[in-house]
């Protein structure tokens, strides 16, 4: 069966806990100093999926925006993006529209999912939904809440993602 | 409350013996005595045995305790002169104590000891010294040169001289011995060209051969997609399983750090970083419009190291142009990439101080025959472009600058140099306006060429990837993609590009950019 490469794009807030759900998802070559001194660290997963087997290449993107803003060459390819926000942090929720507003002007073809991060933290479930409606517009998107602490729904988040991406 | 056995006789035992004729008092009451004593005589009987039984006992105890109070009296007499051994032991423990503490008088104890422990166990087992002792050697020595540095140089002086020198004769006959191999095989193209050289520029040619013999290899090369930093292609003088994995990410790791440069820099053409150095290791990388190609390295380089990736690049992009252009992570679309990449990490593959593959032309000699013919026309060439008048690469063609110089009212001069990165059609019109009178161009890569024109000129390009533009030496940028046609209206003020498609060939451009 083939492999394919796709890139996928970790966005978010500072401190939402990207980097803990790649952590908890891939076994990490790379340090994270990356983070701090170019702004991302890329690490990979192989994933198999029924029609292929997907090799993603997962660009955990520092979320330090207010004193580095993004390198939004980052986004450009990217056929992927994971958006975390931190579920007990409703700045966060409102900044998803903003990362995917930046997002879709480099890479307008991009399949997307939202996650709910920390959800070990709080009550699931009880999130506005219009920031995200905001935030996509017309288009459709995943949406999970997950836990890197637990790991729960993180190994969903990148499938799904992934099979968004192969379709 | 009355009895319920009141109104009842009580008969006792004398009445019934009374009762009997035979009755005799005094037998009888003998009789019975003996009847009711018969238990406690024999219960008595019992008790009496046990009695003396116990009394045994008792004897015996007092048998084992006096045996028991003479033990005692042994043990209280061992107690008591332990006791005092221990009392002994602990003023001996004190007196070392002070002895260990006092510094001046432990060393004074070990002092006469401690050459011959160790002269002894380094006999006995002057491996496991070398171990333990081997940690503390580098830092012992580092202390010992930040303290007493003079002290050291004058102990180690009359070692390091000879030690750096036999180490700098020994690299030296090596590097010799590799020259005159070299040399020895130079009856080619490339030992003549190089004789020649060296007779012309006064450089011996012992030290022109020198970058050729130091050891380079090319450990791998990746083919990356530029816009996502996926991997495409990698070649790797290591096992596939071991770096393959990495390489995915190398890639993507490459591409972003170029993206970071980009962005802090600014989004300047051609500002692409072209190498990164650490140690005596190297990445060099080659981009494209859609690509880069990227090769670490270890070792000097050959100087023509840059132009041999290049000329790998467009090796790739002319071979693989559509699976390049329609990339979107499948690997397996781009396996014609690979012949090429292997090729050129194999061709230094060679061991140290003998021909590399690509150098060994001309080893036969059928070969030797062709390329020494080759070799006498590149001499004569070489002799018109050393005494030609001019330096320039290339000589403006008359015609064109005629023809420049007639085309626009601005008179302003300027040059342009078009470096060929692949093979390249180009149509250059005599006239900004009129599309009757040209000249066609087909350009190999690696070669160059320039114009001096006043005014402006027009070009029509076949594969806009495939050349960079310098207009009075500075670069003009992507002018499209590789086998992209544009039409390129070039004046000294820059460059305005109308791009075309490259199925649609000769339909006007969707894109019109200017750039100065």
């Amino acid at each position: 069966m083939a492999i394919l490469q796709k890139k996928i794009c970790l966005l978010g807030m500072f401190g939402v806990g990207k980097t803990s759900l790649v952590r908890r998802y891939v076994n990490q070559i790379f340090e994270e100093k990356y983070h701090t001194t170019i702004g991302v660290k890329v690490d990979h997963k192989l994933v198999a999926l029924e029609k292929a087997n997907v090799n993603l290449l997962l660009w955990d993107i520092a979320g330090q925006e207010e004193e580095h803003p993004y390198v939004e060459n980052y986004f450009r390819g990217a056929h992927g993006a994971l958006i975390v926000y931190d579920v007990l942090r409703p700045e966060s929720v409102q900044a998803t529209a903003e990362y995917c507003a930046r997002l879709l002007r480099v890479a307008p073809h991009v399949k997307l999912a939202f996650t709910g991060n920390k959800s070990d933290l709080a009550e699931a479930g009880t999130l506005n939904a219009e920031e995200f409606k905001k935030a996509l517009g017309q288009r459709t998107a995943a949406h999970f809440f997950t836990s890197a602490k637990s790991g729960e729904n993180v190994e969903a988040a990148f499938t799904t993602l992934a099979q968004m991406m192969i379709l | 409350m009355p009895s319920k056995f009141e109104d009842k006789p009580i008969v006792t035992v004398v009445d019934v013996l009374k009762a009997r004729p035979e009755f005799e008092p005094q037998d009888e009451f003998e009789r019975l005595r003996e009847l009711l004593l018969e238990d406690a005589l024999a219960q008595l009987r019992t008790l009496e045995g046990e009695n003396r039984g116990m009394q045994r006992e008792q004897s015996g105890l007092l048998e084992r305790h006096a045996l028991l109070a003479q033990e005692y009296q042994k043990l209280s007499q061992a107690h008591e002169q332990l006791d005092l051994k221990h009392h002994r032991l602990l003023d001996e423990l004190a007196k070392l104590r002070l002895k260990i503490e006092d510094k001046g008088s432990f060393t004074a104890t070990l002092e006469p000891v401690i050459a011959d422990t160790l002269e002894r166990k380094i006999a006995s087992s002057g491996e496991e010294m070398a171990e333990v002792v081997a940690p503390l050697m580098a830092p012992a020595i580092k202390k010992q040169i930040h303290d007493s540095k003079d002290e050291m140089v004058e102990a180690l002086h009359p070692i390091i001289g000879q030690t750096v020198k036999r180490a700098v004769a020994e690299a030296m006959r090596k590097l010799v011995r590799e020259i005159n191999q070299r040399l020895d095989r130079a009856f080619n193209v490339q030992g003549t060209w190089r004789r020649l050289k060296a007779k012309l520029t006064g450089v011996p040619e012992s030290l022109a051969v020198l970058p050729q013999v130091l050891p380079f290899t090319v450990e791998e090369v990746f083919l990356i997609a530029r816009k996502t930093g996926l991997l495409m292609a990698h070649v790797s003088v290591a096992a596939q399983t071991e770096a393959g994995a990495k390489a995915q990410m190398v890639s993507s790791m490459l591409t972003a750090i170029q993206d970071f440069i980009k962005d802090v820099h600014g989004e300047e053409k051609g500002s692409d970083v072209h190498e990164f150095k650490h140690g005596d290791r190297s990445t060099f990388v080659m981009a494209s419009p859609m690509l880069f190609l990227a090769a670490a390295t270890q070792g000097q380089p050959p100087e023509d190291f840059s132009e041999q990736v290049r000329r790998v690049l467009n090796k790739i992009q002319n071979t693989c142009y559509h699976a390049i252009v329609n990339f979107d992570g499948d690997t397996a679309e781009l396996q014609n990439a690979q012949p090429p990449m292997r090729k050129f990490v194999q061709s230094f593959e060679a061991t140290p101080g003998l021909p590399r593959k690509h150098e060994e032309l001309g080893a036969s000699p059928a070969a030797k025959i062709a390329w020494g013919t080759i070799g006498a026309l590149a001499l004569m060439l070489l002799a018109w472009f050393l005494f030609k008048p001019k330096n320039e690469l290339v000589e403006t063609p008359p015609m064109l600058e005629a023809a420049a110089a007639t085309l626009a009212p601005s008179t302003t001069p300027f040059r342009l140099e078009a470096r060929m990165n692949g093979e390249v059609w180009m149509r250059v019109f005599d006239n900004e306006h009129d599309s009757t009178t040209y000249k066609d161009f087909r350009f190999q890569p690696g070669e160059v060429y320039a114009w001096r024109a006043h005014g402006s000129m027009r070009m029509r390009v076949g594969n806009a990837g495939g050349l960079e533009l310098y207009l009075d030496g500075i670069n003009l940028g992507e002018l499209g993609a590789v086998h992209q046609p544009v039409t390129l209206h070039i004046s000294h003020e820059g460059v305005l590009i109308k791009k075309h498609s490259p199925l649609e060939g000769g339909q006007e451009g969707v894109l019109e950019s200017k750039r100065n």
